[in-house]
């Protein structure tokens, strides 16, 4: 299943990359595959920016506005005037 | 943000019960979904155990161990099933229920001091709307157009608004003004489309600038259906009761 198009803020730096394969590793919806002795994103819009690669990635090749993708969460964001958050 | 940290922990836990001392192998194993909060490099650095991330689900254990830690691209896929997306209903439901059972009882007051005339079909409508966000929109979400959650509430939440007025329409005994109608076009959808919006934190594919950007184009457009929707309610009640 994928989610809206063209949002995810997810950024891959390719010239930092070493090619350890840790994003293809632990990412849940398999958004990165190796290549080259590199990886490539192979679709943006399947990922749903838990950032489980930009943690992993022990080289920072890897840039994402990590967060719940939860309306209530939002909604509780919006009230406080801080980060969406289950609370 | 999530209470305990999940990294820090992993490290007291390893120091605490002195893991070194008690196994030879220094490799740990991480569920895959703990990986939002471990940094695999990290863990390394401060207590010399690897990380191997295991696969997303539990019962896919055994065949990773047996497969030498191995995880299959399936083992290390999240899913959403329909079964997965139907247990979560109930749950839907209740958190639902509980603010609706304000609505009714405000209707009720309104009918007890005679400005109100709403029956058992109004409940059902609303019952109705309901049962469309929390139950069959997260059953069937895959398989209604659209990708935007609150539009899929929208779409479905409308249809269920249409069978309503056509009901009410049909039915001899009804006394369905086009006020109230029209109400009910704006209420109920929108109502739908929030409960549906909400599915978006039970889901396991959305992402925040999604939701969040969803959400801006949403969240107004439901306040002004609702809103318009009470005031048009408020205004029929009141051309009944004194008109």
């Amino acid at each position: 299943m994928k989610y809206l198009k063209n949002v995810a803020t997810l950024v891959y730096h390719p010239e930092k990359c070493v090619g350890c394969g840790m994003c293809v590793t632990v990412c849940p919806h398999r958004v990165f595959t190796e290549y080259n002795g590199k990886v490539q994103i192979t679709d943006i819009d399947l990922c749903m920016e838990c950032g489980a690669c930009t943690t992993n990635c022990a080289f920072n090749a890897i840039e994402v506005h990590k967060g719940v993708g939860c309306a209530a969460a939002i909604l509780i964001g919006m009230l406080t005037g801080e980060e969406p958050s289950c609370g | 943000m999530y209470g305990v940290q999940p990294a820090n922990e992993l490290i007291h836990r390893i120091s605490v019960v002195r893991l070194a001392m008690v196994v030879t192998h220094r490799k740990v194993i991480v569920p895959q979904l703990g990986a939002t909060g471990i940094a695999a490099h990290e863990i390394a650095k401060q207590t010399g155990f690897n990380v191997v991330f295991g696969p997303v689900r539990a019962s896919d254990v055994k065949k990773f161990l047996t497969d030498g830690m191995v995880a299959s691209e399936e083992m290390r896929t999240v899913k959403f099933t329909m079964l997965d997306r139907l247990v979560l209903t109930p749950m839907e439901l209740v958190t639902a229920l509980k603010p609706m059972l304000l609505a009714f009882g405000v209707l009720f007051i309104l009918n007890a001091i005679g400005l109100g005339h709403y029956g058992g079909m109004d409940l059902v409508a609303l019952l109705g709307a309901i049962v469309v966000g929390c139950v069959i929109v997260p059953v069937l979400l895959p398989w209604i157009p659209g990708r935007a959650f609150s539009w899929k509430g929208f779409l479905f939440g409308l249809l269920w608004a249409v069978v309503v007025v056509v009901q009410q329409g049909l039915s001899a005994t009804s006394e369905l003004s086009m006020i109230k109608m029209i109400a009910f076009l704006l209420i109920l959808p929108a109502l739908s489309s929030f409960l549906s919006l909400n599915f978006t934190g039970s889901s396991t594919y959305t992402s925040l600038s999604g939701v969040d950007s969803e959400m801006r184009i949403a969240l107004p457009a439901i306040l002004i259906a609702s809103i318009s929707g009470v005031i048009l309610l408020l205004i029929n009640d009141c051309i009944i009761a004194f008109g």
